[in-house]
């Protein structure tokens, strides 16, 4: 699609118009072919299109962001477990018994955390924007919560 | 109430006009339309106003120029994904509330975004939303916060229904959402977000184009303005 990039005059920001009719009167704008407006930047001293090192950077950010968000949704049902078997062991009580009792949890706990390394590996050694996008953020492995 | 009924011909017994007003079923200016064989009002070729709310609907996709919605007036479009991957909504806005719905095809294949760029722009960081979500077979709410240079609609577009309430006001311009759609991540989620665009003197005069990050055949979409 088409774009039109310009500094906006009272706001001082980068801002594309979509629409060319949409750049305010007496603001001088420059014309991209972009696949997405988030493609523009403003770098300080001109206005251009990002790099591909730029944009599969950008990416990983947003995938990794993702991951983690998801691996805390896994995690946090969870959580009192943990909380339960530290406050044992603040008191001194022996901990078997609750670590018998939630193994599977604790396997489970423990499958997801090594399944998150994987993916932050795969997710960082993608080469392509198209490679990280295709990496799906779902974990299937792991004894029952 | 005092009216005159015109009557046709000399000594004729059947009614031609009530004030100086014919009588029609095609609806048009001055004219009055009585029920149809089906006992419906069918004003559809024309618009019924009541007080200050419009009952009209309108193709959005033959806009060419910014519409102004009456109160209740609504506009309808098919936006063909396919064809291109933006759509300029041509609707002038005013300060006050609006309602946004989009329904886009089942696919579960990739995530696609959306985004609404209010007067057909992107202002870099200007937009901060807020989301809780429940992801498809997840027994937790995920969720977060980010800026962003236009209004996101996170996955409208990749599929299932997407319901906003926009606020145009120009010193509270924000929106809010519940959607319902589907994901390429376990196959769906619902999601609840609102969303508040920074600047509060900017005035919102134009609701925007739609933009979609991949194609998702034809995306229904309605607007209509509430108040």
């Amino acid at each position: 699609m088409k774009v039109w990039a310009y500094i906006h005059p009272e706001l001082n920001i980068l801002c594309c118009a979509l629409l060319k009719e949409s750049v305010p009167k007496g603001v001088q704008a420059i014309e991209f072919e972009v696949e997405s407006t988030d493609d523009v930047i403003y770098d300080g001293a001109q206005i251009r299109l990002k790099t591909q090192d730029e944009k599969l950077q950008e990416e990983k950010q947003r995938k990794l962001a993702e991951l983690k968000n998801y691996v805390a949704s896994l995690l946090s049902p969870m959580d009192y477990i943990i909380v339960k078997i530290a406050e044992a062991q603040v008191l001194g009580q022996d901990v078997t018994v609750l670590k018998q009792k939630y193994a599977g949890q604790l396997q489970r706990r423990e499958a997801i955390r090594a399944w998150n390394e994987q993916m932050k590996q795969a997710i960082e050694q993608a080469k392509t924007v198209e490679e990280v996008r295709s990496i799906k953020i779902e974990f299937s492995g792991g004894a029952g919560a | 109430m005092a009216f005159t009924v015109g009557m046709s011909g000399a000594g004729g017994s059947n009614a031609d006009t009530v004030d100086g007003f014919h009588a029609s079923q095609t609806p048009g200016a001055n004219i009055i339309v009585p029920l149809n064989a089906d006992g419906v009002l069918d004003l559809s070729a024309t618009s019924a106003l009541i007080d200050v709310y419009t009952i009209r609907r309108i193709n959005g996709d033959n806009l060419s120029s910014d519409y102004s919605l009456a109160v209740g007036e609504e506009a309808v479009y098919n936006w063909d994904t396919t064809a291109s991957l933006s759509k300029p909504l041509r609707i002038a806005t005013v300060e006050g509330f609006y309602l946004l719905i989009i329904e886009a095809p089942y696919q579960t294949a990739l995530d696609i975004g959306c985004n609404l760029n209010p007067n057909n722009t992107t202002y870099t960081n200007a937009f901060n939303l807020s989301l809780v979500g429940c992801e498809d077979g997840v027994s937790s709410l995920g969720g977060g916060s980010r800026t962003s240079s236009m209004f996101s609609l996170e996955q409208a577009t990749s599929g299932g229904m997407t319901v906003v309430y926009l606020n145009t006001f120009t010193s509270g311009k924000s929106l809010i959402s519940i959607q319902r759609i589907t994901r390429y991540t376990h196959g769906g989620a619902v999601h609840l977000f609102g969303s508040r665009w920074n600047d509060t003197t900017t005035a919102w005069t134009s609701l925007g184009t739609l933009t979609t990050t991949s194609a998702n055949g034809i995306v229904k979409v309605l607007v209509r303005r509430l108040a």
